[in-house]
């Protein structure tokens, strides 16, 4: 073992070198503009953008309608149910909860089971378990009074509407167009 | 050419640089915290009401979970604060410069209500708020903390900040005429005259003095009505009583803190619960790490500069004491002032708390200026260093991969000594956290203090309405620029964020409209004022009345919100 074998000099260097890093790191230089998105080497980060957020609004048929997943397809899908007050009764003010159900956009998209029910007034459809056309009410009309609801299918209605308020965003309500 | 042949030595210089090669390349520090987590450190509400943010709780906490009203089920009210004590009966503290143990502080609690009531018969027989007005020093903030420990329902306090706002308090009709005004010795005579003006029958206890000075004027007071009695005659008072004290419940009230007011002003006055008091000492302690938090244990001793005239620093006092076996210092000159003087220098303050015999904290909570004379004390001292350079180069080597730690070889060499020395050791190996409440620091002032104490600083912001903090930074978020360390500590530039929502706090931008588009770490997302809400937020009483608002208190005129769910404090009021 000799310190004048070529190999062994030739050596000493990298690791002097090598133990100098490890004891004297360069200093690191931060980036003026963070990066925007996470990598496993990246300490120092920011996200781009702020998570988006639904403004709570109210909504007329006509505004509801352009939710329906199939005009502005980047907007959502929306839907609306009557709110039951505490005694059972439909309220005389029409009281809807537009919900956010582009979560379930395989039953309410364009091609979903309840399709028909985007960017409408659900209510009576909820109420009397039924998806057909019928259900609807036309845009143009003042909303659905449901005041022909039988007790039994608005306990229905509110079924739904508690069942929606779980697993949906709650996003706005549906009025009619008079009273904006 | 000369033989080259392959012996042993060679073998260990390989051994060695291939060994070195990996340790450099792989032997990387890991971050204290996960950066990803650090990308998100507060949940947003999926929606929000025109003309404001949505609702931000903190990640750890997310929506939809209830928010928590105490650290521990047995910790129902301020009283329980005693019991949970986890020092163990026979160990004794040092709380305010006072050394006690768990059991005399459990008995001078008992003694005081006891003791009042056998020298105010009046304060006994109604129920009446009881008014304190002590200057916020070690000395004169023990009586302040053993009322506060012993406020019962029929006698909650009414906490001063100064004595500008005592006629205020007087003739307030928020709360009840006070039967019974704690004062300061400096400042008997002028109360005493003012008691007898305003409140006929309420009586006056004076701290500080013993009746040497004002035995007369307790006789002249007495002939006008006002009971004058001194501190340290409560003691025996009370222990010639015996009757069954009433045990608070959480929704009961504790007390009244009084904001300060301009010249001329009206100040807010905010009730606080037990409640209120319990979810703000879980607030404080959930700032910390599990394994960081105050224990008596690890024989933790917190200073803090916020004094208990005001509500957080009242729960930083009791969480220190539920939760810390060795003790609990104020930060602040011993003196009969209200304010610290401008031209003091705030290192002295710092500086006493390593007076001989006082065991040196191991939680600093400090100011905005206090930490910035710190560090630059310390950056002092570094610059004097020879081997400075090099050990920044591999402190800030670590920071900029999120790992900062109080070990290493050039700890050795060249931190440890350098804190060590510098104002009196109160840096040195003893600190293990370092909180900065209030205004929050600078960029540049927080990267010099994590890489000179080697050390996270994390920042809390409070509100005179809260009894917890409102903001809390994650405990290990070192995420800065390295530009930072190559200029000299500086109170000017870039203000740092003061983190996310408190554990137990709700907060929302009000006024402000979200900046669309991607933006650079330091912009913020949207501005407006931010409100906030919680178990430990206290009822402000004005004119709209209490619970007004849905809840939602004013906490700052202007605040903004980072795309990471992090708040930046830019306008307080």
């Amino acid at each position: 073992m000799s310190l004048s074998n070529p190999l062994n000099l030739i050596l000493i260097p990298p690791i002097l070198y090598l133990l100098y890093r490890r004891l004297v790191p360069s200093l690191p230089s931060t980036p003026s503009v963070l990066p925007n998105k996470y990598d496993e080497n990246v300490y120092n980060w920011m996200p781009a953008r702020h998570p988006d957020v639904l403004c709570h609004k109210s909504y007329t048929p006509v505004e509801l309608a352009e939710l329906d997943g199939r005009k502005n397809p980047n907007c959502g899908i929306c839907l609306a149910i009557m709110r039951v007050g505490g005694d059972g009764k439909v309220s005389p003010e029409l009281e809807r909860t537009v919900f956010d159900v582009s979560a379930g956009a395989s039953f309410y998209g364009p091609d979903g089971v309840y399709g028909n029910f985007a960017g409408r007034d659900a209510s009576r459809g909820m109420a009397k378990q039924s998806f057909d056309d019928d259900m609807l009410t036309p845009i143009e009309q003042p909303l659905d009074a449901l005041a022909d609801l039988t007790p039994s299918e608005i306990d229905n209605m509110r079924g739904w509407h508690d069942h929606f308020s779980r697993k949906y965003i709650i996003c706005g309500d549906l009025v009619n167009a008079s009273s904006m | 050419m000369p033989d080259v042949e392959i012996d042993n030595l060679t073998l260990l210089l390989l051994l060695a640089a291939v060994s070195l090669l990996l340790y450099d390349r792989f032997a990387k520090p890991a971050a204290l915290v996960h950066p990803l987590l650090l990308g998100k450190q507060a949940e947003v509400a999926p929606v929000r009401k025109e003309g404001e943010s949505g609702v931000y709780r903190s990640f750890a906490t997310g929506h939809g979970a209830p928010l928590i009203v105490r650290p521990a089920s047995g910790l129902k009210t301020v009283r329980d604060v005693i019991g949970g004590s986890k020092g163990g009966d026979g160990a004794q503290r040092v709380i305010l410069d006072t050394p006690l143990t768990d059991t005399a502080l459990a008995e001078l609690t008992r003694l005081l209500p006891l003791g009042l009531s056998s020298l105010f018969p009046s304060l006994a027989s109604s129920a009446s708020p009881i008014l304190v007005l002590l200057p916020p020093n070690p000395s004169t903030s023990l009586p302040l903390l053993l009322l506060s420990l012993a406020s019962s329902p029929d006698q909650p306090l009414i906490v001063l900040p100064n004595p500008r706002v005592l006629t205020a308090a007087l003739e307030a009709t928020a709360h009840a005429k006070p039967g019974l005004v704690v004062v300061h010795e400096s400042l008997a005579d002028g109360v005493v005259e003012q008691v007898m003006e305003e409140s006929g029958g309420c009586g006056v206890l004076v701290v500080g003095d013993t009746g040497e000075k004002y035995g007369g004027l307790a006789s002249s007071a007495g002939s006008h009505g006002v009971v004058v009695r001194f501190w340290d005659e409560v003691w025996d008072a009370g222990e010639q009583q015996t009757a069954d004290l009433q045990a608070p419940q959480p929704n009961d009230i504790h007390s009244f803190f009084y904001s300060s007011a301009d010249i001329g002003a009206e100040p807010t006055i905010t009730k606080f619960t037990h409640l209120n008091f319990t979810a703000g000492i879980a607030a404080f302690l959930s700032s910390f790490p599990a394994d960081k938090r105050p224990s008596a244990h690890k024989n933790d001793v917190v200073a803090s500069a916020e004094p208990l005239t005001t509500p957080v620093g009242m729960s930083i006092a009791l969480a220190s004491i539920w939760s810390v076996g060795a003790g609990f210092s104020l930060i602040r000159p011993d003196s009969g002032s209200w304010v610290k003087s401008n031209t003091a220098d705030p290192l002295d303050d710092l500086r006493r708390l390593s007076a001989v015999g006082k065991t040196k904290p191991s939680v600093l909570i400090i100011t905005k200026e206090d930490h910035l004379a710190l560090t630059r004390a310390l950056h002092k001292a570094y610059r004097s260093s020879s081997l400075a350079g090099w050990a920044m180069n591999a402190k800030s080597s670590d920071i900029q991969a999120g790992y900062i730690a109080r070990k290493g070889i050039w700890d050795k060499l060249v931190w440890s000594g350098l804190r060590n020395d510098a104002l009196d050791g109160i840096p040195g190996d003893s600190l293990r956290s370092l909180i900065v409440i209030g205004d929050t620091p600078s960029s540049s002032a927080i990267a010099w203090s994590t890489a000179l104490l080697s050390l996270p600083t994390a920042r809390l912001f409070s509100s005179p309405f809260s009894a917890g903090p409102v903001l809390s930074s994650h405990f290990y978020d070192i995420q800065s620029s390295s530009s930072h360390l190559i200029s000299p500590p500086s109170a000017e530039g870039e203000t740092s964020h003061t983190g996310a929502p408190g554990c137990n706090v709700e907060v929302v931008l009000r006024g402000g409209r979200p900046k669309e588009g991607t933006r650079d770490g330091s912009e913020v997302a949207m501005e407006g004022k931010l409100y906030a809400r919680g178990p430990g937020l206290g009822a402000v009483l004005g004119k709209e009345g209490e619970g007004a608002n849905e809840g939602w208190v004013q906490v700052a005129q202007r605040a903004g919100v980072r795309t990471n769910g992090t708040f930046v404090i830019l306008s307080k009021e």
